[in-house]
């Protein structure tokens, strides 16, 4: 991965393909690509949808390699959501295409002339970009339709829906996965918007004449490689539990603990978080046809925690929805039927939606009276309505922020403008500490769990004195920024947490793959680095500490059944970056 | 991992005297289902976590450490089997490792479990003196734990509401009923297919369910 693709969206007679030698840019992939473009090129006052701001593509360090689980691309850019900087990103076909076509990242730039809708098809001959005004408007699964007779289904698609190109501050940009489904999606703030603000409708990746990258040490890799599974397979949690329920193996959990946000944030446990279980979700897969349990994104993830979900009937509904999904749907929403929340993250993945945002943002419309509290066909609708453009739909796919604005709630669960995901900051407090202190806004990801404690982020610290939330919180956003920047999976994390000779045993990779001797405070010195551009974006952008806040009604208004409030000192959230 | 230790004695064979379904069913984690929504247990007297996990059900030492990784007990998460109190009127749920910085927040012992200040089990109200009478304690099993330890909790008995336990059944597919061999309800032997379901005269209320192999 030594070259970089720049799209001048701008030139003179239509976008222009430029490749150039990865520079400056050398040994950064994933969120470190993202990170450092955006933070070098784009202007921080800038318009996210103006000329000005940039949409990074980066798979990540190990993408296009045997290594496991390792397939994520990054996506990055000035966000319309939060306004910050903004990385999201997601599973699927195309990191593993880009890496093995050598690309460290594909920058889309310059102005838009005119309303025309370019397509992008790269393969090892170069790249190509013509008009394609044909695919305007279409949805996600209807575009795949279209491209399939004329690219196979082998090809791998980065594209964005109506969402997207409506440049809705809720809009993501949609990978397709093994089956060529756009099923996977960079999701969070905004991105989508932005692609759609350079013209850009999608880009073809076909990496069928390239082999795999190949280590700079083959043999030392191959035995890393091969450790580094092995841990993956005989942890509990990415041997077993995520392989056999998937992440929503949580919605019991989390409920049980009282954090499971229900009717808009408003109580902590929902009564029917059983018919929304991971546990009933993995029954429907097992018995129903065409069901699959376990399944994974992309090819060569030993961990495999996605699934293919299908109806009483057998037909094909949509990937298996994640734990967020089903509760922003579900729980939050107070629907409580499996097929009604598959129906709806179909419908996102089409239009090109985040699940998150969407759903929590329905909340709010059903707090404000649009719609009852349980009404699946109305949630149903106001998603048709977002994607089809109407109205009330660019209203609500403005975001959670915007549509309670609009409608003069308070209850706006948000932090920098993005919604919170599903867990309750006022239960599992260290959680608000990361949504409410994270670079990208309210965002669990920020601090997925992991191994800090082998890393020793920050120092040695002793594991029998837990430290503050505020230290956990930093070691975790550091660690994690770090992880972001390999393409590995977040869902390793568990069994790096657990096992230092899995951890190693990545390390290990990395550095048989790159003939590099990295150490643990190499990853910790990148993951601050990464953080660090960030976080001066940010304060370039206008953002300050008094941004690292939840909204006060967290602090003010208990969550049953445990009656807290997120309690918390700023001085302690401010103290988060303090390193 | 799997459990694998004998089954011991049921500590109430009668199950609190009510109306009791014998089911002969040779595949016990297709119950999971029915145990994540929770059933009743009777208790002797008021003991501890470990004392209840132990002494009383029979999931002992390596499973219990290396499996049950997340415990609420009255929607506390807890870190000390010793000293959680199993009491009149308490609420567990057993679970597996969990996914995500949520999960491992919840991790009983875990690295991150300051993160959940506030719904930890902090005092240790097992110094309080509690009467030592027989009481009937709701349990959830969730995931992993619910499918290795089903055969288990059906195997001593468990008390569930006669509405749920229609309901679970009415949405079984025809798999479930071909692992299951025959049905009685108090000794009367009750036809086992999947249309003869609705014809049970099962009484309303509790039902006590007990599930034995088919050996
Ligand atoms: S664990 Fe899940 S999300 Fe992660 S790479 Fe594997 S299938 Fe994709």
């Amino acid at each position: 991965m030594d070259k970089i693709l720049r799209i001048d969206v701008g030139a003179q007679g239509g976008p222009k393909a430029t490749v150039e030698p990865v520079g400056d840019y050398a040994g950064m992939g994933g969120r470190g690509m993202t990170t450092m473009v955006v933070y070098k090129e784009v202007p921080a006052d800038c318009h996210p949808l103006g000329p000005e701001n940039k949409l990074v593509i980066s798979p990540g360090l190990m993408s296009g390699s045997a290594a496991s689980s390792s397939g994520r691309l990054s996506v990055g850019c000035k966000s319309p959501l939060t306004g910050t900087i903004k990385e999201s990103n997601a599973g699927g076909t195309a990191a593993q295409a880009l890496g093995r076509l050598g690309y460290a990242a594909v920058i889309l730039e310059g102005e838009r002339q005119g309303d025309d809708m370019y397509k992008v098809f790269i393969d090892d001959q170069g790249v190509k970009i013509e008009k394609a005004n044909e695919l305007k408007m279409l949805p996600n699964y209807d575009l795949i339709d279209k491209l399939k007779p004329v690219y196979g289904e082998k090809v791998s698609v980065i594209s964005i829906g109506t969402a997207g190109e409506m440049r809705f501050s809720n809009s993501s940009i949609a990978v397709t996965d093994p089956e060529f489904r756009p099923t996977r999606h960079c999701g969070r703030g905004g991105v989508g918007a932005v692609m759609g603000s350079k013209g850009i409708k999608c880009i073809v990746v076909d990496a069928s004449n390239t082999k795999m990258r190949q280590p700079v040490n083959p043999e030392g890799f191959k035995e890393a490689n091969r450790k580094f599974v092995e841990g993956l397979k005989q942890h509990a949690v990415t041997g077993q539990g995520l392989p056999t329920y998937g992440t929503n193996v949580l919605t019991n959990v989390l409920n049980e603990a009282g954090g499971y946000p229900t009717y808009n944030f408003r109580e902590g446990r929902y009564k029917h978080h059983q018919n929304l279980s991971g546990e009933l979700q993995a029954e429907n897969m097992k018995n129903r046809e065409g069901g699959q349990p376990t399944h994974g994104c992309h090819r060569g993830c030993a961990i495999q925690c996605s699934g293919i979900y299908t109806d009483k009937d057998g037909n094909y509904m949509t990937k298996q929805p994640e734990y967020e999904t089903v509760w922003s749907h579900g729980g939050n929403c107070g629907i409580d039927d499996l097929d009604v929340v598959a129906k709806l993250d179909y419908l996102d993945d089409n239009y090109g939606l985040d699940t998150i945002e969407m759903g929590v943002t329905i909340g709010v419309a059903m707090e404000a009276g649009v719609i009852e509290f349980g009404d699946g066909e109305g949630a149903i609708n106001l998603v048709h309505e977002v994607g089809k453009g109407t109205p009330l739909g660019r209203i609500l796919g403005a975001g959670t922020a915007t549509t309670a604005r609009c409608y003069g709630l308070e209850h706006a669960p948000v932090v920098k403008g993005q919604a919170m995901p599903a867990y309750d900051p006022r239960s599992v407090k260290g959680i608000g500490v990361t949504y409410a202190t994270s670079t990208m806004g309210a965002d669990h990801t920020a601090g997925y769990a992991v191994a800090t404690n082998i890393l020793k982020v920050g120092g040695d610290v002793d594991p029998l004195k837990v430290e503050g939330q505020a230290e956990l919180s930093r070691n975790l956003q550091v660690a994690t920024a770090a992880l972001d920047a390999t393409g590995y999976c977040l869902f390793i994390a568990f069994a790096i947490l657990d096992q230092p000779e899995t951890f190693n045993a990545m390390v290990d990779s990395i550095n048989q793959m790159y003939g590099l001797s990295m150490t643990g405070d190499d990853v910790v010195a990148l993951g601050q680095k990464i953080l660090k551009m960030e976080q001066e974006f940010n304060k370039k952008a206008g953002f300050g500490p008094e941004h690292d806040r939840l909204p006060r009604y967290f602090s003010r208004e208990p969550l049953t059944p445990h009656n807290v409030v997120f309690d918390v000192p700023a001085e302690e959230l401010d103290k988060v970056y303090n390193f | 991992m799997t459990y694998t230790a004998d089954f011991p004695e049921p500590y109430d064979k009668t199950l609190d005297n009510l109306p009791m379904v014998l089911m002969r069913h040779d595949a016990p984690e297709r119950f999971s289902l029915l145990l994540q929504g929770g059933f009743l247990m009777p208790v002797p007297e008021p003991c501890t976590l470990r004392e209840f996990l132990c002494e009383l059900v029979g999931v002992c030492g390596v499973y219990t450490e290396k499996t049950i990784q997340t415990i609420f007990l009255d929607g506390l998460a807890i870190d000390d089997l010793d000293t959680a109190m199993i009491k009149p009127g308490a609420r567990l749920a057993l679970s597996a490792a969990m996914p995500g910085l949520a999960g491992a927040t919840m991790r009983r012992g875990g690295y991150y479990r300051k993160m959940r200040e506030g719904i930890s089990q902090k005092v240790l109200d097992g110094a309080e003196a509690t009467a030592k009478e027989a009481f009937r304690l709701q349990v959830r099993l969730y995931n992993a734990v619910g499918r290795d330890l089903a055969g288990l909790f059906l195997h001593l008995g468990i008390l569930v509401p006669t509405t749920d336990f229609k309901k679970f059944l009415a949405s079984q597919p025809q798999k479930f009923f071909d692992h299951l061999h025959a049905v009685e309800l108090d000794g009367v032997p009750l036809p086992h297919t999947q249309d003869a379901v609705d014809s049970w005269p099962l009484p309303e209320g509790y039902l006590g369910l007990r599930v034995a192999d088919v050996a």
